[in-house]
């Protein structure tokens, strides 16, 4: 378990961070993750689906943080690297892009981000998620689709 | 057949996750919570964490030895030089304190306040909810897992903690106090500072002492009664540890993992610590005679090595008149001093874990 997180640090900070939009919570997110898994590694034998029970571990964590966020500023609110506030760091087209992402439901903006920046199958994607992966494939569909309206697109 | 908003997703996630600057990203710790001899080369990378000046977070976990953790049981709240602590009652507070199962009300809380800024000998007061100190407790107790799964948030009291005036008398603090409803007890830290402090003890962790001639532990053989004023009265004289225990002991403790060094200490060398350790109090020491100190076995352990496992093993064997392990008695101390929470070995640290 240690050496996929070792492996996959950077990744798992990118996977929290597009999901939580600022890298200190995304680190933390993912070193909670990691204190909890560490705890059952023992069971944990299967390479390919502790990757999965991994990433899923670090979802679980965004979406603490998510919604604690929607009821209290517990911390200092750091503004999301896809915000007007930190425009040097992404062009505005892109931003546009990260901003409907974020108003999607949670289901289609975690699922979209596993296909589309971590290229993931139907089935890796259902496992990390929890859900069937025909579930994942219509998630996907919708959430492109919706992504499509919100901006402006006719695909 | 990509869509133009697939390419457009695509471009803007790559981006989105670029942004992670990888110069700055901190390294995982590895949880102290189960310790094993898996854990141990993790627990390594993260002291190296700790050298490179890490976080203080990072060395509240992963300090290896008994020195850290003495460091890290001061809580951020005493940092001022706390010199007194009012406990306040909690529901959970033993019987034997004056809370009788009730937590400390509103309005008790109110007048403990009141009483300590009218008192002319205080010159400052903070309180310490249960959650600020159920906060410490958890940093200082992270490697502990048994205790943090004991502990309970309301288990922890509330307490004031005070500094008194450079001329100011304790005793009228203490004073001042009395009769108010809701106080499970004042600790002064002057009190608890006389505490004897060996300076080479710290790195031992682990000493097992013998039984000597007459000892009136149940683990010598010995039998011991309350008598009417507290005191133990020994009704049956246990036998001394023999020669042959000795060595099978020593033989043990060689063999066990993780033991680095091992070192006996006998009654004459152990007098002289006990001399040194308790300089200041000459009654004591004039008191005690070379013959009254126990033997005992000093067992250094490797670096974060868990020694509980062995603590258990040597209690079992005969002629080991008691085991001590360091890190169980600092916990034990921290607890009492910083949370005013006094609990037996066997919820502090249980055995075989």
């Amino acid at each position: 378990m240690a050496s996929i997180f070792a492996e996959h640090h950077v990744g798992l900070v990118r996977l929290a961070l597009i999901m939580v939009g600022d890298q200190a919570t995304a680190e933390d997110v993912v070193q909670e993750a990691f204190a909890r898994t560490h705890a059952g590694r023992a069971r944990l034998r299967d390479g390919d689906k502790a990757l999965a029970y991994v990433r899923s571990a670090v979802l679980n964590g965004c979406r603490s943080v998510l919604r604690r966020r929607a009821t209290v500023f517990r911390r200092p609110y750091e503004p999301p690297v896809w915000s007007a506030e930190s425009a040097a760091l992404m062009g505005e087209e892109r931003r546009e892009v990260m901003l409907a992402l974020r108003r999607l439901p949670r289901r289609q903006r975690e699922a979209l981000t596993l296909r589309y920046y971590f290229d993931l199958p139907d089935q890796e994607i259902a496992e990390t998620m929890g859900i069937s992966a025909s579930t994942a494939r219509s998630t996907i569909a919708r959430g492109l689709a919706a992504l499509g309206r919100a901006l402006g697109e006719d695909s | 057949m990509n869509s133009p908003v697939e390419d457009r997703l695509r471009e803007a996630l790559v981006e989105a996750g670029a942004t992670v600057d990888i110069g700055t990203l901190r390294p995982l710790r590895v949880p102290e919570r189960r310790r094993s001899r898996v854990d141990f080369r993790l627990v390594t990378v993260a002291v190296a964490v700790v050298l490179a000046g890490a976080a203080t977070a990072v060395v509240l976990r992963a300090g290896p030895g008994a020195e850290d953790r003495a460091v890290a049981a001061d809580p951020p709240a005493q940092s001022g030089g706390t010199e007194m602590t009012v406990f306040l009652c909690t529901k959970s507070a033993p019987k034997e304190s004056p809370c009788q199962g009730r937590a400390a009300s509103r309005e008790q809380v109110r007048t403990i306040e009141r009483a300590l800024h009218q008192s002319q000998q205080v010159a400052s007061v903070l309180f310490v909810d249960q959650a600020t100190a159920y906060e410490n407790f958890k940093k200082i107790f992270a490697h502990n897992t048994s205790l943090m799964e004991e502990i309970k948030v309301t288990d922890l009291p509330a307490s004031f903690r005070l500094k008194t005036r450079h001329d100011g008398d304790r005793r009228q603090v203490k004073e001042s106090l009395r009769g108010l409803g809701g106080i499970q007890h004042v600790a002064d830290q002057a009190e608890s500072d006389v505490r004897p402090q060996t300076e080479a003890g710290r790195s031992w962790q682990i000493s097992v002492f013998l039984c000597s001639k007459g000892a009136s532990l149940p683990s010598c053989g010995g039998e011991s009664v309350t008598g009417k004023n507290g005191e133990p009265v020994v009704t049956k004289e246990g036998k001394g540890a023999t020669v042959a225990q000795k060595m099978a002991i020593q033989k043990l403790i060689e063999s066990m993992p993780g033991v680095e060094e091992v070192l006996f200490e006998d009654q004459a060398s152990a007098f002289k610590n006990f001399q040194k350790a308790f300089k200041d109090n000459e009654a004591l020491v004039k008191a005690t005679k070379v013959e009254d100190m126990p033997e005992r076995f000093r067992i250094r352990l490797t670096a974060a090595f868990d020694g509980q496992g062995l603590v258990s093993e040597l209690k079992r064997q005969p002629g080991v008149a008691q085991v001590l392990y360091q890190p169980c008695m600092d916990d034990r101390s921290a607890l009492a001093d910083n949370f005013g929470l006094l609990l037996p070995d066997s919820k502090v640290c249980p055995a075989g874990k």
